[in-house]
C-alpha cells in the first residue's frame, strides 16, 4: 500500500508540473492535476485520497495570489462525490458499462469545476468552457485507461 | 596484410554494438540540433528586442518565465526577475514585437509575479485609436474595453493601445473584434482581439 501511494504522488506530482510548465500553451485548456484527482479517485485499493487531494489542492493554492482557497476545499469534495457515486454505482447497478458510469462520473466532475470556478470569478466563457469540458474529457478516459495498464491491481472498482 | 580469422567475417554481436553506438550518436547529434534551433529563435528574438530598444529608446529588462499558474480560470505567470533586478510593481511587459503581455502584480527579491493581459483580474486604461479611452479587462478568451459611454464613432478594426507615462509611448494591445450598444446598460459592449496570442511564450521584456 506504501508502494501505491507513493506511484499516486508521484503521479499527481508529473501532473502538477506539467500544469506548471503548460507546454501546450494555449491550445490545450486543461488542469491535468484535476484530471490525476479524478482519475485517481476512481481506482480502487485506493485508501486515503483525500489527504493526496488536500495535499496538492494546498499546493496549488501556493501558486495563486489572495487566494481564496478553492481547491484545497475542491479537491477532496470532488474525490467525496466520485467514490459515493463510485460505491453506489456498484452495488446497484453492476450491469452498466465500465465505461459509462466511468464517463458519468467524470463529467460530473467537470460540470462541478466549471461551475466553482466561473461563479467565484464572475466571468462567463462559454467557449472556453466547452474546450475545457471536451479536452479535459478526453484526456480523463485515457489516462484512465492507461493508468489501469500501468497499475493493474488499482483498476476501477466498476 | 593478414586476417584473422577469428575477426573476419565481423560476428554479429559486433554489428549490432555498432549499430547501437550509430544510434546513440544519432540520438545525441538530434538533440544538439535541437538545442541549436532554440539558440537560434531566441537569439532572433533578442535581436528583435535590441532592435524595439533602439528604436523606441525605451529600457528593457529581459526575463524568462519560470512557470504559469496552474490552472486555467486565471492566466499569471511567474518570472526570473526580482527587486534586485529594479522590478516595481504595476511594471508592463511586452514581447519582441511591443505587444502587451501583462502587467507585474508581486515582487520577491529574484521572482515576480506577472499577471497576463487575459486574466479575469487584468485591468488597464486604454485608448481607442484616438476615438475614446476606457477600461480594459481581461476575460480569459480575449478582453473587454469596460465604461465606454458614447462608441458610435468606435468601428471595428480599430487599434486599441496603452500609453505607459514614464516613457511617452504607444504600446500596441489589439483591435477593436465587436461594437455594440447595449440597451439595457449606459456602457456600450466592446470586445477585443489582442495581438499577443501566443500559446506558449519563455522570453518576455518588461518595461522601465
Amino acid at each position: 500500500m506504501k508502494n501505491l501511494n507513493f506511484t499516486f504522488l508521484c503521479f499527481l506530482s508529473i501532473l502538477f508540473i506539467m500544469d506548471l510548465i503548460n507546454p501546450f500553451g494555449k491550445t490545450l485548456a486543461v488542469e491535468f492535476l484535476f484530471i490525476g484527482i479524478i482519475s485517481i479517485s476512481l481506482l480502487k485499493n485506493n485508501t486515503n485520497p483525500i489527504i493526496l487531494c488536500i495535499f496538492f489542492g494546498f499546493l496549488k493554492e501556493c501558486f495563486i495570489p489572495q487566494s481564496k482557497s478553492l481547491s484545497v476545499i475542491e479537491f477532496p469534495i470532488i474525490c467525496l462525490i466520485i467514490q459515493y457515486f463510485k460505491f453506489r454505482l456498484f452495488f446497484t447497478d453492476k450491469k452498466t458499462h465500465n465505461l459509462t458510469i466511468k464517463s458519468l462520473i467524470i463529467c460530473v466532475s467537470l460540470i462541478i469545476h466549471i461551475l466553482l470556478n466561473s461563479l467565484s470569478l464572475g466571468i462567463l466563457a462559454p467557449m472556453l468552457y466547452l474546450q475545457f469540458f471536451i479536452q479535459s474529457f478526453l484526456i480523463a478516459i485515457v489516462l484512465n485507461f492507461y493508468f489501469e495498464k500501468l497499475v493493474p491491481s488499482c483498476s476501477t472498482i466498476f | 596484410m593478414s586476417i584473422s580469422k577469428s575477426s573476419f567475417p565481423p560476428s554479429k554481436e559486433k554489428y549490432i554494438t555498432k549499430i547501437k553506438k550509430i544510434e546513440k550518436e544519432n540520438l545525441l547529434l538530434s538533440l544538439k540540433f535541437k538545442q541549436f534551433d532554440y539558440l537560434k529563435d531566441e537569439n532572433k528574438k533578442l535581436r528583435k528586442a535590441l532592435k524595439l530598444k533602439k528604436e523606441k529608446a525605451i529600457d528593457l529588462i529581459g526575463a524568462n518565465v519560470l512557470a504559469f499558474l496552474p490552472s486555467s480560470w486565471r492566466h499569471l505567470a511567474i518570472i526570473n526577475k526580482g527587486s534586485n533586478d529594479g522590478i516595481e510593481d504595476g511594471q508592463f511587459a511586452i514581447d519582441e514585437n511591443g505587444q502587451l503581455l501583462g502587467k507585474i502584480i508581486e515582487i520577491e527579491k529574484t521572482s515576480s509575479c506577472l499577471i497576463l493581459i487575459d486574466d479575469p483580474e487584468f485591468t488597464t486604461s486604454v485608448f481607442i485609436a484616438k476615438k475614446a479611452f476606457g477600461l480594459l479587462r481581461g476575460n480569459l478568451v480575449g478582453a473587454k474595453i469596460l465604461y465606454i459611454e458614447d462608441g458610435s464613432e468606435i468601428k471595428k478594426g480599430d487599434n486599441v493601445w496603452l500609453k505607459i507615462p514614464s516613457i511617452n509611448l504607444p504600446i500596441e494591445i489589439g483591435e477593436i473584434k465587436k461594437v455594440k450598444n447595449n440597451q439595457n446598460s449606459l456602457f456600450w459592449d466592446i470586445d477585443v482581439n489582442l495581438f499577443a496570442k501566443h500559446s506558449f511564450f519563455e522570453k518576455i521584456f518588461i518595461i522601465k
